[in-house]
């Protein structure tokens, strides 16, 4: 079965870039441009995984952990955290806020986030 | 004597006889003066007081034998007996002082006795004793100068002294700093209008008071918990009194004679400098935050063009694009750099101390530069510990950050076909982790330098203008930190040896 992966980012290009990769590993993509966003397409489109951003407008990555850790069906997916700064003090949040895994954007390429994309789904 | 004898008429011979004898026997000078003022008849004292014998004296002028001649003849017409001073021209020319006392007469009768009393010892000792007094006085004129002298001296000191103090105060009064005196008992003694003014108070209230019981006053508080009871010495450490007013303490033992008299605390607003800091701060970091995005949005694209997932692209497009992934990498570098400065410059550099191996920390390392270390041509050696180091107690990622940079730094600056080594031993409570190279080294002027914040040497510019001159000030940071320390060793052409101590922690630690 085709696992769906939810992408909230709201950098245009590299949501693109990420969508691109993912779908040329078979994965089946949906995007969302900010949290707010970002929730309403996980709960209507019940992905396997998400890939989340931390700052963006109107709902940020640690509030939509926070709102996913309200509903049980929310909590149970995955997330890893794809975050600009790379700061401790954020990433160890996102972790307390059920973030499984997390990478810096500086300090990763597509493909190492394929990588860690296959890990969180035991693949 | 008879001559004048005979002006006696009325006197019986019997009496005569019995007055001369007494006369003559008198014990003190004395002579007979007729009605004209004429001397009659001296007695034996006269003649021992005068020098003159009875027939010099007789016949002459009464009033001729004393200097002050008009008060002598004043006297003998004078109506009563009295005692005058005078000064009786003796044989040798000398005066004799003496006191006069002439014999009461009756009216209009001329004739006298007069009996002199020598006063020559007793004006001697008057003399003396004026003498005495006079010196006395003098003395005590003088004493009276020099007492005055001292008097206007106590005088000027105690006016110097008030200058002095006015001045002093004036300068405390105006002084731009907020200052507290304690005396030796840790009693506030003063407190000027700055400092009343930063913990608003007046110095009513608080002069006087224990250090112990300022505690009790709210806006004191926050100085008691800082410098204690007795007063520790401090020195510019930051204290917030609220989030508008940030103030720098320092303490001053004053000292009188190797004696502690005192303690005095200045307290400097740096309010201001802090905003300013801060500002500068904020405005790096949000900028460098800012470009890290267009960044990774660069280097993604960028990868994927290099991997092929946007499409076949040709040799040559793929060495362009290379070079360009390289200059970005460069760039996220720097950027890197510049966050982690503002990370120390706020005070919120290291994250978490924990328990880590160094030698797994120098392996990672070692290993992350695996590429460059290969393309560079170096003969590299990891020199491991032949027993187990203890471990340290770290933040990893920056201690790792710390290796990074010299080992970095060290293939940036040695030669094609030199050597590099890293090495990690143990000494005492420490660990000490260093790296040798056989590179440019550093000339001695700049050495004093090397640790400061965008300092780069004159020598490694020419060799690789990329640096950001940051990676030794971020690692002196980090290191101290850390509770550690870094230094290094170094000759110009011939190599260097970075060495730094992290304190030992974790089960093993002291």
């Amino acid at each position: 079965m085709v696992k769906r992966i939810l992408i909230i980012e709201d950098e245009q290009i590299m949501s693109d870039l990420l969508q691109r990769k993912l779908s040329e590993e078979g994965y089946e993509v949906l995007l969302a441009g900010d949290g707010e966003e970002g929730l309403v397409k996980m709960r209507s489109g019940k992905p396997d995984l998400i890939l989340l951003d931390i700052v963006m407008p109107r709902l940020g990555g640690i509030e939509v952990l926070e709102e996913m850790q309200k509903e049980p069906d929310l909590k149970k997916i995955p997330v890893i955290v794809i975050s600009n700064s790379g700061q401790p003090v954020e990433l160890d949040k996102a972790q307390r806020l059920g973030a499984k895994d997390w990478l810096v954007k500086t300090e990763f390429d597509p493909a190492e986030v394929i990588e860690k994309v296959k890990k969180n789904l035991g693949e | 004597m008879a001559k004048d004898l005979n002006k006696i008429p009325d006197q019986e011979p019997e009496a005569l006889e019995n007055s001369k004898r007494i006369f003559s026997q008198l014990p003190l000078p004395a002579c007979l003066i007729g009605d004209n003022g004429i001397i009659l008849g001296v007695n034996d004292e006269f003649g021992r007081l005068s020098g003159y014998s009875a027939n010099e004296m007789e016949g002459r002028s009464f009033e001729n034998i004393f200097f002050e001649r008009n008060e002598a003849v004043s006297a003998m017409e004078g109506a009563v007996k009295k005692r005058i001073e005078l000064r009786l021209i003796a044989k040798n020319g000398l005066s004799v002082p003496v006191n006069l006392f002439l014999s009461g007469k009756k009216e209009g009768q001329k004739g006298n006795i007069a009996v002199l009393y020598d006063m020559t010892e007793a004006k001697k000792s008057r003399e003396l004793l004026e003498e005495r007094v006079e010196r006395r006085t003098k003395d005590l004129e003088e004493s009276r100068t020099a007492l005055m002298n001292i008097l206007e001296d106590v005088e000027e000191a105690k006016r110097a002294a008030e200058e002095e103090k006015d001045r002093t105060m004036a300068l405390i009064s105006n002084f731009t700093d907020g200052l507290l005196f304690f005396d030796k008992r840790n009693r506030l003694s003063l407190i000027n209008p700055k400092a009343q003014s930063i913990f608003c108070t007046k110095a009513g209230e608080v002069t006087g008071k224990h250090m112990a019981s300022l505690g009790e006053i709210e806006k004191m508080r926050p100085l008691k918990e800082m410098l204690g009871d007795d007063i520790r010495d401090v020195s510019r450490e930051e204290m917030a009194l609220n989030q508008n007013l940030i103030v720098e303490i320092s303490t001053i033992s004053v000292l009188k004679q190797g004696e502690q008299t005192g303690t005095l605390v200045i307290v400097h607003d740096v309010t201001r400098e802090k905003m300013v800091e801060k500002l500068k701060t904020e405005f790096v970091s949000l900028s460098a935050h800012q470009l890290r995005t267009p960044l990774s949005a660069i280097k993604w694209t960028l990868k994927m063009f290099l991997e092929g997932d946007l499409g076949k692209i040709t040799e040559e497009q793929k060495e362009y694009l290379g070079k360009t992934y390289q200059s970005n990498e460069r760039m996220i570098g720097l950027i890197n750099d510049l966050l982690n400065v503002t990370r120390i410059e706020e005070g919120r550099y290291l994250y978490k101390l924990e328990a880590a191996d160094p030698a797994v920390l120098v392996q990672d390392v070692v290993d992350s530069l695996k590429e460059q270390i290969k393309n560079r041509n170096i003969k590299f050696t990891f020199l491991k510990p032949k027993k187990k180091i203890s471990e340290i107690k770290a933040d990893e990622e920056k201690i790792k950050l710390v290796i990074y940079n010299l080992l970095a730094n060290a293939l940036a600056y040695t030669p094609q076909g030199r050597s590099i080594s890293i090495f990690i031993e143990e000494e005492g409570g420490e660990v000490k982790i260093g790296v040798k190279d056989e590179g440019i080294g550093i000339p001695k002027d700049q050495q004093g330098r090397i640790f400061t914040k965008f300092f780069r040497g004159a020598n490694a510019m020419k060799v690789d203008t990329g640096g950001s001159g940051l990676g030794l000030y971020i690692s002196k940071n980090i290191v101290e930190a850390h509770g550690g320390s870094i230094w290094f060793e170094s000759e110009e052409g011939k190599g260097t040896t970075f060495y730094f101590k992290i304190p030992k922690g974790g089960r093993q630690g002291a």
